[in-house]
C-alpha cells in the first residue's frame, strides 16, 4: 500500500494544484471551411498561454482574451491560422484545407508528433481502411496497407491468429511479433498455447488481439526504424504498432452512430479428390504392381462414392453491430462504444464471437489538469475444430460413408482400410476458448508551465482465458473421449511517469523533450485439469468429479518485471533540420544476474530540402524530406526463468498399488549472462510530395542486424543436459519499401485516389551458436516424423530442407538426386528447397468516388514464398498409405502406361521422402476487398435527426491468383513463434465473403 | 523569475519521482513459484527420496522404455521389423547417419539419468538421515547408473564417463573412456549396490531396485565380459529369491505386476505415466482384443528364427507372436503376412494407444537361470546337471509343463558345450522376445552381422551405433575422429 501511495504521489499532487485564472474579456466568432461549411472541433488557443477552447457544431466559439493577444486556430486537416483577439462576433473565420497533411499529428511512442517533424520511419493506417472488411482482429487489417508490414493470415479459421512481421523476422527463438500499444498501454499478446518453441500442430492458435474491437480504431501507426522504436527499448526490436481508438471531440454535439454489416462466407476452393472407382483402381495397382491380387477384385460392386469434404464445409454467416455515443464540451469529451461481432466458420462448428465495450473519457478538470481515461472490456468465444479432422476428411476412403443404414455414425474403425470416422469426430469434439479481457488506463496530465507537462499513467491489462475441450463418447479412438479444462489468468500492471517539454522559438525552431520512468509487472497463472471415463456426455467439462479417471493436474505461476527509464529529444531547426535522440534503459527480471540492464540509444537526422532557398522556385514540390537513422533496440522475449538453474517436479509410478510418485530433478543449467537480443538498424529514406501533395512518395532502405540471438546451444549430452540457452549468433534483414499515394482526379463530382505499397525484404541467418552452422526446427508429426525447416548460416530463416527428385526410374518409383555424388542417396543428399517467407509483399488500393457513390478495390499479394504441403504426403503419394488421392494422381506411372514423365510414381508401399515435390510455390495475388458504397444525401432530404447514412456492399477474397494446390496459399499452421514455418497440415481453408452493411449517424 | 521559483518545486518533484521508485529495483530478481532453484534442494531425507525417484523417472520417458529404447534395440536385430517411414526403416536396415534423431534421444536420456543419479550420489551423503536408508538411496542411484553405462558401453562402446554433476558449461566436455574402464566402474557401483540395497521391497517401495536386481545385473555384465565363473556364481546368488510362474502369460499380465518372477521392471500405471507398447506391438486396429488399437508398429520380421523356427505348438510361442487373432467382435483378424504381430505385451483395458500400463521387464528370473546355464557350462567346459536343470525349467514352463518335473519331450540333454550354448542362446532369443535383449546377445557373441545378413538384411556399416553427431560437435574433448568405425 505504501508503495502504491508513493507511486501515486506525483499524480495526487498534480490534481490539487490551484487553478490559475486570468481576468479577461470574451471574444467569439464562427469558423467555416472554404466551402462555407461550419467547422466543429477547431482548437482556439491564446498565443503564449494555456487558455484554449474549441468550436462547437455550428463552428461557433467563445474565449476570454485580452486585447492585443493573438488567437491560434488549428484543426487536423487544415492549415493553422492566427488572428488578433478582438470582439468580432460576426466574423466568419475561413480555414483552408491542408492537403499536405504535414501538420497532421501522428502518435509516436510516449507522445505525438507533427508529421513534418518526424525523422523516423512511421507508417499510418487509418481506421477507415480496415472498416467493413471481414477482420476479426485489428492486426489483420494491416495486411497490404503499409509497406514493410507483412501479415499472413496463417489460419483462416474464425478467431485465428495472423502473423505480423515488420521488416522481416529478427529472431530465431525469441518472439517475432511486434509490440502492440493500445492508447498508450503496451499490451500483452501472450496466448494460452502459442508460446515460443511450443509446436501445437493440430490445434489452431488463438489470438489474444481478437479481444479488441477493430471498429473502435481510428488509426494505427507502425513504427519501423530504430529512431521510432528505440523509445520502447528491449521490446522494440520487432517494430511497434500503436493503436489509437475513437475519442470524443471537443465542441461536438452528442451523436449516436450505428454501424452494422451482415455477410455470407463460402469456401473459396475445394480439393478435387478421387471418387470410388479411381480410388479402387489405384489401391488395386498397389498390390498388382508387386504381383499380388487386387484388393478390390470387382470394383463395380461398390457404388458408394463419398466426398468427405462435403460433410465439413457449408456457407456461414457473419455479422457485426457497433453502437457509438460520442460528443463533448470544451472541458469534457466522451466516446462510448458497445459492439457485437459474430462469425460462423465455413467448417461446421467453428465460430467466433465477441461482445465488447469501450469508454474513452477526456476531462479537463482545471486549465492545467487533464484526465484521460480509456477502458475497454470484452468477452470473446472461439470454437475450434481439430485440424486433423479436416485432414482425415481429405484422406478418407471414398468407398466408405459416414452414416449407417439407420442414420447413425458408422463405426469405420473395424473395417479394413477404415479408421476414425471423420464426420463423427467433427460432431463429437469441441474446443471452446473463452477470453475475457479488461484493459484500462487512467492518465493525469498537469501543465506545470506553458510548455512543460508532467503525466502519470496507471494501467492494467487483464486477460483471462478459459479453454474447455470435450470429446464425446464415440466409435473413433483418437482423440480419446474425456474433458480438459485449461485456465490462464494473466495481468499486467503498468505505471508511467512522463515529463514533456515542448517549446517553439520564434516559430522556427522547436524542441520537444520527453523523459520518463515506467514500471511494469506481469503475472500469469495457469491451471489445467482433465479426466476421462464419464458415464454419459451430459456434463461436458462441468463436472470433473464425475470422471472415473482423473488426469494429472497442472498449474504454474510466472512473474516478470520490467523497469525502464526513457528519454527523447526532438529538435527542429529553422523548420528545416530535424534531429532526434532517443534512449531507453530497460531492467528486466528475465535477464541473467550479470546483465540486468540493457541500454538502447538511437539517433536520427532529417532535412526538409523543400524548405531551402534553392528549392523556392520549384513550386510543384510541396515537400521533400530526406531522413536517416541508426539505433539499437532489444528483444526481451527470451522466456521466463531461463537464466536460473532449476529443479522441477516430475511424476512417475511406484509401489504395489502402482501409485504416482513425485520426484525432483535438475532441468536446466544456469546462465547468469543471459540477456536480450540486440537489434541494430540503419534506415535511410525520403518523403516527397508534389503538385500540392496530390502525389506523395515515401521510400526507405533499411538494414537490420540482430546480434546476441537467443540460441539453444547443444552441449554434450553426456553432461546430462542437452542444451543451454545462450546469446550467440546473428540474423540480418535488408530491404526496400515504397509507398505511393496519388489523387488522380479531384473535382466537384469525381474523386479518384490510389495508394500502393511494396516492400522487398531478405532475411539471412548470418551466424549461429552451433559449430555445425545449422540446426533443425522441431519434427512435423506422423507420417512425416522429421523436420522440414532448417536454420542454416547464409540461408533464410527456417528454409525448407529435403531431397531433390530426379524423375521416375524404370519401375515407376521416384529417383532422388545423389547431390554429394557418393554413389548413394542418404540424408547427406538433402538441400535447401525454398523460403517460407515472401521476399516481396505488396498492396494496391483504388478509391473512385462519383457524387455519392464510391468504389473501392483492394488488391494484396506476395511473391517468392513456398509452402510445405504436408497434406500431399497423404493425398498425393500414390497410395503408399492407402489414403484417398487427389484426382490428378491419375497422371501416374502404371504398367499399362509406363510414362517416365508422369507427375506421380506407381502405386506402391514405398514411402516418399521429403522432397521438392511437397515444397510448393505459394505466391499469390488476391482481390482482398471490393466495395461499392453510397452516401445517402440525408441533408438534401431534410431529415433533421439523421446526420449521415452510408450503405455498402462488399466482397472479400473474390479472386485469388495462385499456383498453389492446397486450400489456401496464405497458410502457416504453427504458432507465430515456432521455427516450423510455412506448414500446411489440414489447415482451415480461406473463405470468400459477400456482405452488405450500413453506417448511420443520428444527431 | 518569481514564477520560475514558484514552479521549481514541482519540477523537482517530477524529476525526483523516478528516484523514489529506485526501491523497485530489487523486483528485478526473478521470483520463482513453480519450481525450486537447484541451490535450494538436497536438504532433507524427503529430498533424498524424491531425488532418487526422479532418477527412476527417466526410464518412463518416450526416449527410454516409454518408446525409443525399443526402436533402438529391437529394430536392428533379426527379430523385429517396421512398416513406417524412412526414419524408422533406417534403424531396421542399420543404415543411418550419425545425426539420426532417435539415436541422439536415447543417448541423451541415458546420460540425463546418469546426471540425475550423480546428483543423488554426490548430495545425499551430506544429508542427515538414517544410515541404512542413506546407503540404500545411494545404492539405487548406483544401480541405475550402472545399468545406463552397461547399455551405453554395449550400444556405443567407449564413451564419456560422467562420474559427477556439472554446474556450468565448462565442465561438460568429457573424452571417450575405454570399454574396460567403464566396465570396471560399473562393477564397482554394483558391488556396492548389492550390499546396500534391501533384498525385498514392499508396499510403496515395490518396483524400486533390490540387491537381487543388482546381483542379476552384475551377472549379466560378467556374462557380457565372458567372466564365466563370476557370472555363474553371481547369478546363482539369486536362486531361491525368485521363482518361475507356472504360466508364461501370468508373468506379463497387467493384473499381476511385480510378481515373484520379476527382478526389475519399469512401472507404468496408464494414468500418471503410460507407454504405447501394447498398441504398437499388436495389430488389427480397435478390434484387437489385446490392446486399445493394434497399430502394428513393431512387427515380427517373418524371416527371423522366431517366425521360421519357433515350435508352433509351444505355449510361449503362441502367446508371444501371432498371424491371426479373434477380434473383439468375434471375427478373425488376419494380420498382414509380411508383418506378423507380437502378442507379448497385452493391455486390453487401456483407454488409448498411448495409455498402456504394461510394465516392461528389465530383469526376470529366467535371466538368472539362463545366465547361469550358459556361464556355468562355459566355465566347466560343458553342461552340468545344474545347467541342464536351469535351462530346462525355462523350457518346461514354455510348454506349460510342470516346471520341476523332467520332461522327455522338451528337456535338453546330452549336448556338447557348443550345442548347449547355442541352445541356451536360442532359448534366450525365444524367452525374451521384445524385451530389448536380442541385440545384446548378437553383439556379445559377435554374430550380429552374420545373423542379420542371413535373413536378407544388407551388410551393416558397423557393429556399434554411431556416436551422435551432436555429441561429437559439441564435446570439445571429442572430434569426428572419435566416431565409431563404419560411420
Amino acid at each position: 500500500m505504501t508503495k502504491m501511495l508513493r507511486l501515486l504521489m506525483p499524480f495526487l499532487l498534480a490534481a490539487i494544484l490551484p487553478v490559475i485564472a486570468w481576468g479577461q474579456e470574451q471574444v467569439s466568432g464562427t469558423i467555416v471551411s472554404s466551402d462555407n461549411a461550419p467547422l466543429s472541433g477547431v482548437s482556439i488557443r491564446i498565443k503564449g498561454s494555456n487558455a484554449s477552447t474549441v468550436s462547437d457544431r455550428n463552428g461557433k466559439f467563445t474565449i476570454n482574451a485580452s486585447k492585443g493577444q493573438t488567437l491560434v486556430l488549428s484543426s487536423v486537416g487544415f492549415k493553422s491560422k492566427e488572428i488578433p483577439a478582438e470582439n468580432l462576433p460576426a466574423l466568419m473565420v475561413t480555414m483552408d484545407e491542408d492537403f499536405s497533411k504535414l501538420n497532421d499529428v501522428v502518435v509516436v511512442g510516449y507522445g505525438t508528433a507533427r508529421k513534418k517533424d518526424l525523422s523516423g520511419s512511421v507508417a499510418s493506417v487509418s481506421g477507415q481502411d480496415i472498416k467493413a472488411t471481414t477482420i476479426t482482429s485489428f492486426e489483420q487489417g494491416l495486411q497490404g496497407r503499409a509497406a514493410g508490414v507483412q501479415v499472413s493470415a496463417g489460419n483462416s479459421a474464425p478467431g485465428g491468429a495472423p502473423q505480423v512481421r515488420i521488416r522481416g523476422a529478427n529472431t530465431v527463438l525469441g518472439g517475432n511479433e511486434p509490440l502492440y500499444v493500445i492508447d498508450g498501454v503496451p499490451v500483452y499478446n501472450s496466448e494460452l498455447e502459442n508460446t515460443a518453441n511450443n509446436l501445437n500442430i493440430g490445434v489452431q492458435p488463438t489470438n489474444a488481439m481478437a479481444t479488441i474491437n477493430p471498429s473502435d480504431i481510428v488509426s494505427m501507426e507502425i513504427l519501423k526504424d530504430a529512431s521510432a522504436t528505440a523509445i520502447y527499448g528491449a521490446r522494440g526490436a520487432n517494430g511497434v504498432v500503436i493503436v489509437t481508438t475513437k475519442r470524443g471531440k471537443a465542441g461536438e454535439k452528442g451523436k449516436i452512430s450505428l454501424e452494422s454489416y451482415y455477410g455470407v462466407q463460402t469456401i473459396s476452393n475445394k480439393l478435387e479428390l478421387m471418387g470410388s472407382q479411381d480410388f479402387m483402381k489405384i489401391v488395386n495397382e498397389r498390390s498388382t504392381n508387386f504381383g499380388g491380387q487386387p484388393t478390390y477384385p470387382d470394383p463395380s460392386q461398390i457404388t458408394t462414392s463419398t466426398d468427405w469434404q462435403d460433410f465439413f464445409f457449408s456457407s456461414a454467416p457473419m455479422q457485426n453491430y457497433s453502437l457509438n455515443f460520442s460528443g463533448g464540451t470544451a472541458q469534457n469529451q466522451y466516446s462510448v462504444t458497445g459492439s457485437w461481432f459474430d462469425q460462423q466458420g465455413i467448417v461446421q462448428f467453428s465460430d467466433f464471437n465477441r461482445a465488447s465495450f469501450r469508454v474513452n473519457l477526456d476531462n479537463k478538470l482545471t486549465e492545467r489538469f487533464k484526465l484521460v481515461t480509456s477502458i475497454t472490456g470484452s468477452r470473446s468465444v472461439t470454437n475450434r475444430t481439430l485440424n486433423f479432422a479436416l485432414m482425415n476428411a481429405m484422406q478418407f476412403a471414398p468407398i466408405l460413408a459416414p452414416y449407417d443404414a439407420n442414420g447413425n455414425f458408422a463405426n469405420l474403425n473395424t473395417i479394413n482400410g477404415g479408421g476414425d470416422n471423420p464426420v463423427e469426430m467433427l460432431y463429437k469434439t469441441s474446443d471452446r476458448m473463452l477470453a475475457n479481457r479488461l484493459l484500462g488506463s487512467v492518465m493525469g496530465e498537469y501543465s506545470i508551465l506553458k510548455d512543460l507537462t508532467v503525466s502519470v499513467r496507471l494501467a492494467m491489462d487483464k486477460l483471462d482465458q478459459h479453454n474447455d475441450i470435450y470429446v464425446k463418447k464415440g466409435s473413433f479412438v483418437n482423440p480419446s473421449p474425456g474433458a480438459t479444462v485449461k485456465m490462464n489468468n494473466g495481468v499486467n500492471y503498468i505505471i508511467e511517469n512522463l515529463l514533456n517539454y515542448n517549446h517553439s522559438f520564434r516559430n522556427k525552431h522547436r524542441l520537444n523533450f520527453t523523459g520518463g520512468y515506467t514500471w511494469q509487472e506481469n503475472n500469469t497463472r495457469f491451471f489445467q485439469m482433465g479426466g476421462t471415463g464419464f458415464q454419459f456426455d451430459d456434463f461436458g467439462t462441468n463436472n470433473m468429479g464425475a470422471a472415473s479417471i482423473t488426469n494429472p493436474n497442472i498449474s504454474f505461476q510466472n512473474r516478470s518485471t520490467l523497469i525502464s527509464y526513457l528519454a527523447r529529444a526532438n529538435f527542429v531547426m529553422n523548420d528545416k533540420y530535424i534531429f532526434t535522440l532517443t534512449g531507453r534503459a530497460d531492467g528486466s527480471s528475465r535477464f541473467g544476474n550479470e546483465n540486468k540492464w540493457g541500454y538502447f540509444p538511437s539517433g536520427a537526422v532529417a532535412w526538409r530540402i523543400s524548405r531551402e532557398k534553392f528549392m523556392e522556385n520549384m513550386n510543384f514540390i510541396s515537400d521533400l524530406k530526406l531522413r536517416t537513422s541508426y539505433g539499437w533496440t532489444g528483444n526481451q522475449e527470451i522466456g521466463l526463468y531461463n537464466s536460473i538453474s532449476r529443479f522441477s517436479s516430475v511424476q512417475g509410478v511406484m509401489g504395489a498399488n502402482q501409485a504416482a510418485f513425485v520426484g525432483y530433478v535438475p532441468t536446466s543449467l544456469a546462465n547468469n549472462d543471459l540477456k536480450w537480443e540486440v537489434n541494430k538498424q540503419f534506415d535511410v529514406g525520403f518523403d516527397l510530395a508534389v503538385m500540392n501533395s496530390r502525389l506523395t512518395l515515401t521510400a526507405d532502405y533499411y538494414q537490420k542486424r540482430t546480434d546476441d540471438l537467443l540460441a539453444n546451444l547443444p552441449i554434450p549430452g553426456s553432461s546430462g543436459f542437452s542444451s543451454i540457452l545462450i546469446n550467440s549468433g546473428s540474423i540480418e534483414n535488408k530491404g526496400f519499401e515504397l509507398g505511393l499515394g496519388a489523387t488522380l482526379i479531384d473535382n466537384k463530382d469525381i474523386k479518384w485516389t490510389i495508394n500502393a505499397n511494396a516492400a522487398k525484404n531478405n532475411t539471412k541467418v548470418l551466424k549461429l551458436a552451433v559449430s555445425t552452422k545449422q540446426f533443425f526446427a522441431p519434427n512435423i508429426p506422423s507420417p512425416i516424423d522429421r523436420p522440414v525447416n532448417i536454420i542454416r548460416e547464409g540461408e533464410v530463416l527456417s528454409a525448407f530442407y529435403g531431397f531433390l527428385e530426379d524423375g521416375l526410374d524404370q519401375n515407376g518409383d521416384i529417383k532422388y538426386k545423389d547431390i554429394n555424388k557418393d554413389g548413394r542417396v542418404d540424408g547427406n543428399d538433402q538441400t535447401i528447397l525454398g523460403s517460407p517467407f515472401p521476399d516481396l509483399t505488396y498492396g494496391f488500393t483504388s478509391g473512385f468516388t462519383y457524387k455519392d457513390f464510391t468504389l473501392t478495390i483492394f488488391f494484396q499479394g506476395v511473391s517468392g514464398v513456398k509452402v510445405f504441403n504436408s497434406n500431399d504426403f497423404m493425398i498425393a503419394n500414390s497410395v503408399t498409405r492407402i489414403s484417398n488421392q487427389l484426382l490428378e494422381v491419375n497422371d501416374r506411372w502404371t504398367p499399362a502406361n509406363p510414362n517416365p514423365n508422369a507427375k506421380y510414381p506407381r502405386a506402391s508401399t514405398r514411402q516418399l521422402l521429403v522432397s521438392d515435390r511437397f515444397v510448393q510455390d505459394a505466391d499469390y495475388l488476391r482481390l482482398k476487398n471490393l466495395m461499392i458504397s453510397y452516401n445517402v444525401p440525408v441533408r438534401k432530404m431534410n431529415v433533421k435527426w439523421i446526420d449521415a447514412v452510408r450503405v455498402y456492399v462488399s466482397g472479400q477474397n473474390l479472386l485469388t491468383f495462385t499456383s498453389y494446390e492446397g486450400y489456401d496459399p496464405e497458410v502457416s499452421q504453427t504458432g507465430s513463434n515456432s521455427l516450423v514455418k510455412g506448414l500446411d497440415r489440414g489447415s482451415y481453408p480461406a473463405n470468400r465473403v459477400i456482405m452488405a452493411g450500413f453506417n448511420i449517424t443520428f444527431q | 523569475m518569481k514564477s520560475f521559483n514558484k514552479y521549481l518545486r514541482y519540477i523537482v518533484l517530477a524529476i525526483s519521482a523516478p528516484v523514489m521508485f529506485a526501491s523497485c529495483h530489487k523486483d528485478l530478481n526473478e521470483e520463482v513459484f513453480s519450481f525450486v532453484a537447484a541451490t535450494n534442494y538436497w536438504k532433507t531425507e524427503a529430498d533424498a527420496d524424491a531425488g532418487v525417484l526422479g532418477v527412476y523417472e527417466s526410464f518412463l520417458s518416450s526416449n527410454y522404455y516409454g518408446r525409443f529404447y525399443f526402436e533402438l534395440t529391437e529394430l536392428p536385430s533379426d527379430h523385429t521389423t517396421i512398416n513406417r517411414n524412412d526414419q524408422f526403416q533406417q534403424l531396421d536396415r542399420w543404415d543411418l547417419l550419425p545425426n539420426h534423431p532417435f539415436v541422439l534421444n536415447v543417448w541423451n536420456i541415458m546420460y540425463e539419468q546418469i546426471g540425475r543419479a550423480n546428483g543423488v550420489i554426490e548430495n545425499v551423503p551430506n544429508i542427515t538421515m538414517p544410515a541404512a536408508k542413506k546407503a540404500s538411496v545411494i545404492g539405487e542411484a548406483k544401480f541405475i547408473r550402472a545399468f545406463d553405462y552397461f547399455n551405453i558401453v554395449r550400444l556405443w562402446g567407449a564413451a564419456p564417463l560422467a562420474k559427477s554433476t556439472v554446474s556450468n558449461v565448462s565442465q561438460t566436455s568429457l573424452p571417450r573412456t575405454s570399454v574396460d574402464s567403464i566396465y570396471a566402474f560399473i562393477e564397482a557401483d554394483l558391488l556396492e549396490a548389492e550390499q546396500s540395497l534391501p533384498a525385498t521391497r514392499s508396499g510403496a517401495e515395490v518396483g524400486r531396485a533390490t540387491s537381487g536386481a543388482a546381483k542379476t545385473l552384475l551377472a549379466w555384465i560378467y556374462l557380457t565380459q565372458r567372466k564365466w565363473p563370476q557370472a555363474a556364481a553371481k547369478a546363482k546368488e539369486v536362486f531361491g529369491r525368485y521363482q518361475l510362474l507356472q504360466r508364461y502369460d501370468d508373468v506379463f499380465s497387467v493384473t499381476n505386476k511385480n510378481n515373484a518372477e520379476i527382478i526389475f521392471s519399469i512401472q507404468f500405471n496408464g494414468t500418471t505415466r503410460a507407454s504405447s507398447l501394447a498398441s504398437f506391438s499388436n495389430a488389427g486396429g480397435t478390434n484387437n482384443p489385446y490392446c486399445f488399437q493394434g497399430v502394428n508398429v513393431y512387427s515380427v520380421d517373418p524371416r527371423s528364427e522366431i517366425w521360421t523356427q519357433w515350435d508352433t505348438t509351444e505355449y510361449r510361442r503362441n502367446y508371444s507372436v501371432y498371424r491371426s487373432v479373434r477380434g473383439r467382435n468375434g471375427a478373425i483378424i488376419n494380420v498382414d503376412p509380411n508383418f506378423p504381430s507380437y502378442g507379448k505385451w497385452r493391455c486390453p483395458a487401456e483407454t488409448g494407444i498411448n495409455f498402456s500400463f504394461v510394465n516392461p521387464t528389465v530383469l526376470r528370473y529366467p535371466d538368472a537361470l539362463l545366465i547361469f546355464a550358459e556361464a556355468e557350462a562355459r566355465a566347466k567346459g560343458g553342461p552340468t546337471a545344474e545347467t541342464y536343470d536351469a535351462v530346462n525349467q525355462v523350457r518346461r514352463r514354455a510348454y506349460n509343463l510342470p516346471i520341476t518335473t523332467p520332461s522327455a519331450t522338451v528337456d535338453l540333454a546330452n549336448l556338447t558345450l557348443n550345442e548347449f550354448v547355442n541352445a541356451v542362446v536360442r532359448e534366450r532369443s525365444f524367452e525374451f522376445v521384445l524385451e530389448c535383449k536380442r541385440i545384446y546377445d548378437l553383439l556379445r557373441l559377435g554374430t550380429f552381422k552374420s545373423t542379420i545378413q542371413s535373413i536378407g538384411k544388407p551388410a551393416p556399416r558397423g557393429d556399434l551405433y554411431p556416436i551422435p553427431q551432436s555429441e561429437l560437435d559439441a564435446n570439445e574433448a571429442m572430434g569426428n575422429g572419435d566416431q565409431n568405425p563404419g560411420w
